[in-house]
């Protein structure tokens, strides 16, 4: 019966749930046409690790664009660099956290990859066309989330807890902020030069 | 009789005497010169870019220059006391500015912008072939990057670029006629039309005179016009046919071809035979001269059928 009773018991822990909340908000860019492309996340989670999904997140160069132009990935993830213009791209990042990589040139419909294997903002740019730029965010978790124009963002499923919650954008100071997450929780900040 | 030909034939070079536009620093072709065969010169043969890429007069922006003389209206053939252009020298001096009008600007434009997003500029895919505009790219964007790396990147695009220039595009067509003295000449002016940080000093290339021929027919010519096939009757013009480049010399004199090319000229189409400004652009930028030695190329080195065309 005892024995029961602490088989019972331990059954009925592990079905409790562990509380998690949304985090959301606006982060509102002073400076920029519009609040987007901002990368709002959280780089620690105490005791949790983050593997990379095994599944490629892509990048499209479009309409002599990044598209996305901002791209947050989980550390260890292979991004495909697709080109879908007519001309001929490169895609390169001069930043060391990136390794500086080359990936040369490539026609329409064709991908080169990278494996993004440290935490890294990095700047991605094509040597053929100077006006292009695009980022990839390498984070050390999955909770993170990119603005939309209006500067709304939502991070789910985070579970209950107080952490530090950061901002980073390509042209602005970064930001953080402790937060206590209970449910669904608002955060909302201003960034600027 | 052969003392009568030669006669007749000086009397054909001394019609042949007038100024030409500004262009190279050539005098202009002779007869003799152009019919001087050259292991170089080489007649034009196969399908047109249009044709190749099975494309209808009209649904691209390749191969037109934006001008298109004057209105039907007030047209007026060459005049009776027009003479093409005489020549005396045998070889021809070519800048890469030459060069650019030739094989480039019927589709980039005078500036390289071209026509995007069909054409797409040749001034980025330039600069980039700069490791010091790409290092001082990087700098003023705040990402500076190693001398190094710069020259690794540019050195990449070089490779691109001439790759681009032998080989062609998706729809740009294949320069490998091109020599490397003629590349390099050219790439020099590119660099001058990209502003590339450099001396200004641009290379020459000396040509046998039916060279330059060659270069504007295949460059200019053959991106709408094949090289060969069945002139068409005045309802397939109007559906949209384009001559083929065999006909040029047999259909027009050499005067009527100058300025057909340069001024513009009506066309007969449809079936009630009406004249019509036609679909042919106006090439303002080539000089008498180098038509005139587009004709005698097409004499001496008459087009080739080449490689059937792709139906449409």
């Amino acid at each position: 019966m005892k024995r029961f009773l602490i088989v019972a018991t331990s059954v009925a822990m592990l079905a409790v749930p562990v509380m998690a909340g949304d985090i959301h908000g606006k982060i509102t860019s002073k400076g920029p046409r519009d609040s987007s492309d901002a990368v709002v996340y959280i780089d620690k989670v105490a005791g949790k690790t983050f593997p990379p999904s095994s599944a490629h997140a892509r990048m499209d160069q479009k309409n002599m664009q990044f598209h996305p132009h901002v791209l947050p990935v989980v550390i260890g993830t292979t991004v495909d660099f697709l080109n879908s213009d007519s001309v001929l791209h490169n895609v390169f990042s001069p930043d060391s956290c990136a390794d500086r990589f080359n990936l040369g040139t490539w026609p329409q419909g064709q991908t080169k990859n990278f494996t993004f294997k440290k935490q890294c903002f990095a700047a991605l740019l094509c040597k053929v066309h100077s006006e292009m730029d695009g980022f990839v965010v390498a984070l050390p978790t999955s909770y993170f989330a990119v603005t939309s124009p209006d500067g709304s963002y939502e991070i789910k499923d985070v579970p209950d807890g107080t952490y530090l919650l950061k901002v980073w954008h390509p042209t602005l100071k970064a930001a953080q902020k402790s937060v206590v997450v209970k449910g669904a929780t608002e955060v909302s900040l201003a960034i600027a030069k | 009789m052969r003392r009568a030909v030669s006669s007749l034939l000086a009397l054909a070079l001394a019609c042949l005497s007038a100024a030409a536009a500004s262009g190279p620093s050539y005098e202009h072709l002779t007869a003799r010169s152009a019919a001087t065969p050259s292991r170089m010169v080489a007649p034009v043969e196969g399908p047109s870019n249009f044709h190749r890429l099975g494309l209808a007069f009209g649904s691209s922006s390749m191969g037109l220059t934006g001008v298109w003389g004057l209105p039907l209206e007030s047209y007026e053939g060459p005049p009776a006391s027009f003479m093409a252009p005489e020549g005396r020298t045998r070889t021809v001096v070519l800048t890469g500015a030459d060069l650019y009008r030739f094989q480039c600007r019927p589709c980039h434009k005078a500036e390289g912008g071209g026509a995007p997003p069909e054409i797409p500029t040749i001034v980025g895919p330039v600069q980039g072939t700069s490791a010091i505009l790409m290092e001082r790219r990087m700098k003023e964007r705040g990402r500076p990057i190693s001398a190094a790396f710069a020259r690794e990147l540019a050195s990449g695009s070089e490779k691109d670029l001439l790759d681009r220039l032998k080989k062609g595009g998706q729809k740009m067509p294949s320069f490998s006629y091109l020599t490397d003295d003629e590349i390099r000449a050219l790439l020099g002016y590119l660099n001058v039309l990209a502003s590339v940080p450099g001396n200004g000093k641009t290379a020459t290339v000396t040509e046998p005179a039916g060279r330059v021929g060659e270069l504007l027919v295949k460059g200019t010519c053959h991106i709408c016009h094949d090289a060969s096939g069945t002139w068409p009757d005045p309802e397939e013009l109007m559906q949209g046919s384009i001559p083929p480049i065999a006909g040029f010399t047999s259909k027009k004199t050499m005067p009527e071809l100058i300025w057909k090319v340069r001024r513009g000229a009506p066309v007969v189409m449809g079936s009630l035979r009406l004249q019509y400004r036609g679909r042919m652009p106006v090439f303002d930028y080539l000089s008498d001269a180098e038509v005139a030695s587009a004709y005698l190329y097409l004499i001496h080195y008459p087009p080739r059928n080449g490689a059937a065309p792709r139906s449409r």
